[in-house]
């Protein structure tokens, strides 16, 4: 069962187009993975389903909710639920580690106290837990990202958006934080919708590709029959990387 | 849009941008009262106490030594008892501040200083500071020397004196402030100045002589006095002044010349400028020059020979008016001519005049004479009453020796009362005869009104002679002269009168004094017969008893009569005759003969000439501007001005007639100079609050603008074409937060750009906020990631605002209050690796 429909998505920004009426489906615990080269609109479907980006026209339902006529307080209730991992961490600089990973819960209503230990439970998850009150400054890359996976994970969120997480960081750390996605991947049953451009990693994770060019969804399917027979340009080239 | 306010920033805005205005007001307002206290004390200190310093000496900088070890000398020298003080060096001059003598303040030595001033070296000038003071401005020419003349006369000015156009009015002390300056206030409204300006493309000829007829015309149209013509004061005085006596002189002489009306003859018309002659007494003929010409009729002057070479001169008649031929002989006869001499009139009258002002004299003496033998008779009246009484007791004792010879006693003696009877009868002609002299009176009743009829005359005469001067001294002294010779001639009738009626009440008293004295002489007469007789005796007591009986009856009528009243009519038509001789008719007399030599000498000729001279002379004056100014005394509206003004104009229209005021009282030094400090805080407040303002909304709400750009980008696109085309949220915010903070601490701290109103204060806030949010991202950026984290937390504006945008942003107003509330505080001693 789709918990997440899109239908008809566009997005401009000014003459160009984003995203051009895209539809897509994601079921109930289903890790999909969205790939294409920059520029395609991955970013800006994957903002559109949280409203980080107010989409021009379609329509978005999440558990059954218009997500794109939702009012502002119906929408801050809304993100609460679906989770976003940014690219570039976009952590609060003037907040230490654990502060970051808390801030979500502490707003959402839960004692300072619990959502501390929350925090810590995660942090440790991740491996940060001697990071705790450490400022983002002080982190490299990829712990940062790993607060951010952390920060969304504390929310437990039905629906994890994770937007290139290791397109900032340096090649040596990207494995780190893959492995905390893939970890994550494995122990809970949380919908992902992953936007990446790590063939192998999506290939090990992805219940479902979608391949982007130009706005547009020219192909998804699962990993094996994009990577062994895809029907697209682009799924021959990603073939070729995997091969 | 302003999606940053949705969840209840707005409280947190509204509080803020209130404590924005009151620090901002605050602050501004103490500074800029700190300035102006800061001033405020630095020019009393310059300036002095009030009445601490008199005058500003100004001094070329490079001079300031040199005067300054030299102007006390120099003091001691003009103002003896002056003393200085150096005051500060402005733009290249040093100051000097100079307290006066007492005896130095007055008006002549105000009115001086630049001449007095001028052998100082490098003297720029002068101010006056005298104190207290009140200063008028925007005189125009003398207008100030009237001025001048008019406040000095109010109570509590010490002195005015004129300096350039305006004029300075010191006063006794302040507390006259209030009172004179209504004085002034009050005669600032009573004169007004007519100002008649001309279009500039039209040069006004003979402007002085239209000023004339203009102040003329003022005068005998609206009765309004023009104080001054302050064409004047164009800086030729004396020339206006010489040009005004010549208009006046040709106005005298105008009145004086000779005027010939002639009649046409039928079939005869005449030019303005024909020229006719008059057959004159010994082949003196008059030429007479056409000047106006009616229906039948002709005016004329005589431009050669005089009036009286005319054989109707001074009389009705006519004579032959013939054309003048060109050979200078007379032509033909085109009509008859009449000559009207105003000049031989005055003379005639003013000879007339001294003539009966000479005869009042003589009526005068007339009258005092009657009144002289009244006074006589009344001293008489006494007199005769003594007789009488003597005559009573001489004839009682003339009885009683009668009574007595009769019985015996005594021997008769005849001759002592012959005696006796004799000098009753001298009393009783004594009596009679100025009973008699009394009587002329009677015989006088018209005594004095022969002279008066003449005087009334004559005076009448004189009074329509001059009654084109009806306005003059002269005409009315003469007038004041009729009305005094009526009211004596009214009461010298009635007292004269009333005298007469009293001195008919004597008739009877003479009668019976003559019957008396004629039986004192029959008595007389037979006293020598009857002495021894005893019958004879009873008759000669018989006729004693007689006479007794009828002196005793003209004793009683004679102290019947009523002395007392007679004697105050007499005393009263005295004192009148004598107020008349007090009046001023010696004066009269004195002012006749004088005009009657100063009159001019001229003959009608002579007088046309002169006045075509004096035409053309002041007809070729121009006063040298495009204006005349007139000082009236009294209101007037410019409808009445400008009918006025057209009239004396000859019906010119293209003038502008304006009514203003002849000067305007202006604040004084101290005041002007504390409200240009007033000036200056409230300046000093508004370049703070603008200060302020900028501060704010670049520290505080840059932040705020740059956050709602950054939500902006990231919102729908909105399909109406229109909407692109929407300024910003941010430039509307900016430019209403702007012009809020900006009035709002303009009007708390009563901050004031000169030339700059409300709604220029509100642009100015508008702008400056909506530059700020022009520069909001370069200025104060906000961090798009931190503030899309808050976002996708689902925090709402307020939270993301309070936890990440704010405390993240520059330390201002708005951080500080924001500190108190937002959750995620500063850790003190932050860690990292």
């Amino acid at each position: 069962m789709a918990i997440l429909k899109v239908r008809n998505l566009k997005k401009s920004y000014g003459r160009i187009s984003a995203v051009n009426r895209v539809d897509l489906d994601v079921n109930e615990g289903e890790i999909v993975v969205i790939m294409g080269p920059s520029g395609c609109g991955k970013s800006t479907l994957i903002r559109s389903i949280n409203r980080l980006v107010e989409p021009d026209e379609g329509l978005i339902t999440f558990d059954g909710i218009d997500i794109t006529g939702l009012k502002h307080r119906e929408l801050l209730l809304i993100r609460k639920r679906i989770g976003y991992v940014f690219q570039h961490f976009n952590l609060i600089e003037r907040l230490t580690v654990l502060d970051n990973v808390m801030l979500g819960l502490v707003f959402s209503g839960m004692e300072r106290d619990e959502a501390e230990d929350r925090a810590v439970r995660v942090l440790r998850r991740v491996g940060l837990e001697s990071r705790l009150l450490y400022r983002p400054s002080a982190l490299s890359g990829g712990e940062k990202q790993r607060v951010g996976l952390a920060r969304v994970m504390v929310l437990e969120p039905e629906l994890m958006l994770l937007d290139e997480p290791t397109a900032a960081l340096d090649p040596i750390l990207v494995k780190e934080v893959l492995d905390s996605i893939e970890e994550l991947v494995n122990t809970s049953k949380t919908t992902m919708l992953i936007v990446t451009h790590e063939v192998r990693f999506a290939r090990r994770v992805a219940h479902r590709i979608v391949l982007m060019d130009k706005g547009n969804i020219i192909e998804q399917g699962k990993p094996e029959s994009i990577f062994t027979s895809p029907i697209s340009e682009l799924g021959k080239r990603y073939q070729a990387l995997i091969a | 849009m302003f999606l940053i306010f949705t969840d209840g920033f707005i409280k947190d805005l509204v509080v803020l941008i209130l404590i924005t205005i009151l620090i901002g007001s605050a602050l501004c307002g103490a500074l800029a009262a700190a300035a102006d206290a800061y001033f405020g004390d630095t020019v009393n200190g310059l300036i002095g106490d009030v009445g601490e310093y008199d005058l500003i000496l100004h001094i070329r900088k490079d001079m300031k030594d040199t005067v300054a070890a030299e102007l006390q000398k120099y003091l001691d020298a003009r103002f003896n008892g002056g003393t200085f003080k150096e005051g500060p060096t402005v733009a290249g001059k040093s100051n000097f501040f100079i307290t006066l003598p007492e005896n130095a303040k007055n008006r002549n030595a105000m009115e001086n200083l630049g001449t007095y001033f001028q052998d100082i070296p490098g003297n720029s000038g002068y101010t006056v500071m005298l104190e207290p003071r009140i200063t008028l401005r925007g005189t125009e020419g003398n207008i100030s020397e009237f001025l001048i003349n008019e406040i000095e006369q109010i109570p509590g000015v010490r002195f005015a004196f004129r300096r350039g156009s305006s004029v300075d009015v010191v006063l006794d002390s302040m507390d006259y402030s209030g009172s004179v300056k209504k004085r002034i206030k009050e005669l600032l409204l009573r004169y007004k100045v007519v100002e008649v300006k001309f279009p500039l493309d039209e040069e006004i000829e003979n402007s002085a002589a239209k000023a004339y007829d203009i102040k003329t015309e003022f005068k005998e149209s609206l009765d309004i006095d023009v104080v001054l013509n302050i064409n004047d004061a164009s800086g030729d005085d004396e020339l206006q002044s010489f040009v005004d006596t010549l208009s006046e002189m040709k106005r005298f002489l105008s009145h004086y010349s000779s005027r010939v009306y002639i009649q046409h003859l039928p079939g005869y018309d005449l030019g303005i400028g024909d020229r006719l002659i008059l057959k004159g007494e010994d082949a003196d003929d008059v030429i007479i020059e056409v000047t106006r010409t009616l229906a039948g009729e002709s005016e004329g002057i005589i431009v050669r020979g005089d009036a009286s070479n005319l054989p109707n001169y001074g009389t009705e008649d006519m004579v032959e008016a013939n054309k003048l031929e060109a050979n200078g002989g007379p032509g033909e006869l085109v009509g008859m001519a009449r000559v009207e001499s105003p000049r031989h009139n005055l003379s005639y009258s003013i000879e007339e005049s001294i003539k009966l002002l000479k005869e009042l004299d003589a009526m005068t003496d007339e009258i005092n004479g009657t009144v002289s033998r009244v006074v006589y008779v009344m001293e008489k009246y006494d007199e005769t009453l003594a007789h009488l009484e003597e005559i009573s007791a001489l004839l009682k004792a003339t009885n009683d020796q009668v009574v007595s010879s009769i019985s015996g006693l005594d021997h008769l003696g005849s001759w002592e009362i012959k005696a006796h009877l004799e000098n009753a009868s001298k009393s009783i002609d004594a009596t009679l005869n100025s009973i008699k002299e009394a009587d002329r009176v009677k015989e006088e009743p018209e005594t004095g009104n022969s002279s008066i009829y003449v005087m009334e005359e004559k005076l009448d005469e004189l009074l329509r002679s001059n009654a084109g001067n009806a306005s003059t001294p002269y005409y009315q002294r003469l007038l004041l002269l009729k009305k005094g010779l009526e009211v004596f001639k009214a009461s010298k009738d009635g007292r004269i009168s009333a005298l007469g009626a009293i001195l008919n009440t004597l008739d009877p008293v003479a009668n019976s004094l003559m019957e008396l004295k004629l039986s004192i002489e029959g008595l007389t007469a037979n006293i020598d017969e009857m002495g021894s007789l005893t019958e004879s005796g009873l008759k000669a007591k018989a006729a004693l008893d007689n006479l007794a009986s009828i002196t005793d009856m003209t004793l009683l009528q004679l102290k019947a009569f009523d002395i007392w009243s007679v004697r105050e009519n007499i005393r009263s038509i005295s004192d009148d005759l004598q107020a008349l001789r007090d009046s001023d008719v010696e004066a009269i007399i004195e002012q006749m003969e004088h005009i009657q030599k100063a009159m001019p000498q001229l003959r009608d000729e002579e007088i046309t000439s002169s006045i075509k001279l004096l035409e053309r002379y002041i007809d070729g004056q121009v006063i040298s501007r495009d204006r005349l100014l007139f000082l009236i005394d009294g209101p007037v509206t410019k409808a009445d001005a400008e009918k006025v003004v057209k009239r004396g104009m000859s019906g010119n229209e293209r003038t502008n007639v304006s009514i203003l005021a002849p000067a305007m009282i202006e604040p004084d030094v101290r005041s002007s100079v504390h409200h240009i400090l007033r000036e200056v805080r409230s300046s000093i407040a508004a370049l703070l609050g603008i200060a302020f303002t900028i501060f704010i909304l670049m520290v505080d709400h840059c932040q705020l603008m740059a956050v709602m750009k950054r939500l902006r980008a990231r919102s729908r696109h909105n399909k109406w074409k229109v909407w692109r085309f929407m300024p910003d949220e941010s430039f509307i915010y900016g430019g209403a937060v702007g012009a809020f903070i900006l009035i709002s601490i303009f009007f708390i701290t009563g901050a004031k750009v000169p030339l700059l109103n409300n709604v220029h204060v509100i642009l100015i806030g508008a702008i400056l906020g909506t530059i700020a949010s022009l520069l909001a991202e370069r200025f104060s950026p906000a961090n798009e990631e931190e503030l899309m984290a808050g976002e996708a937390l689902g925090l709402s504006y307020l939270d993301i605002l309070r936890e990440i945008v704010i405390p993240s942003g520059r330390p201002g107003l708005l951080y500080y209050l924001n500190s108190k509330r937002f959750i995620f505080k500063d850790k003190p001693f932050p860690v990292g690796g």
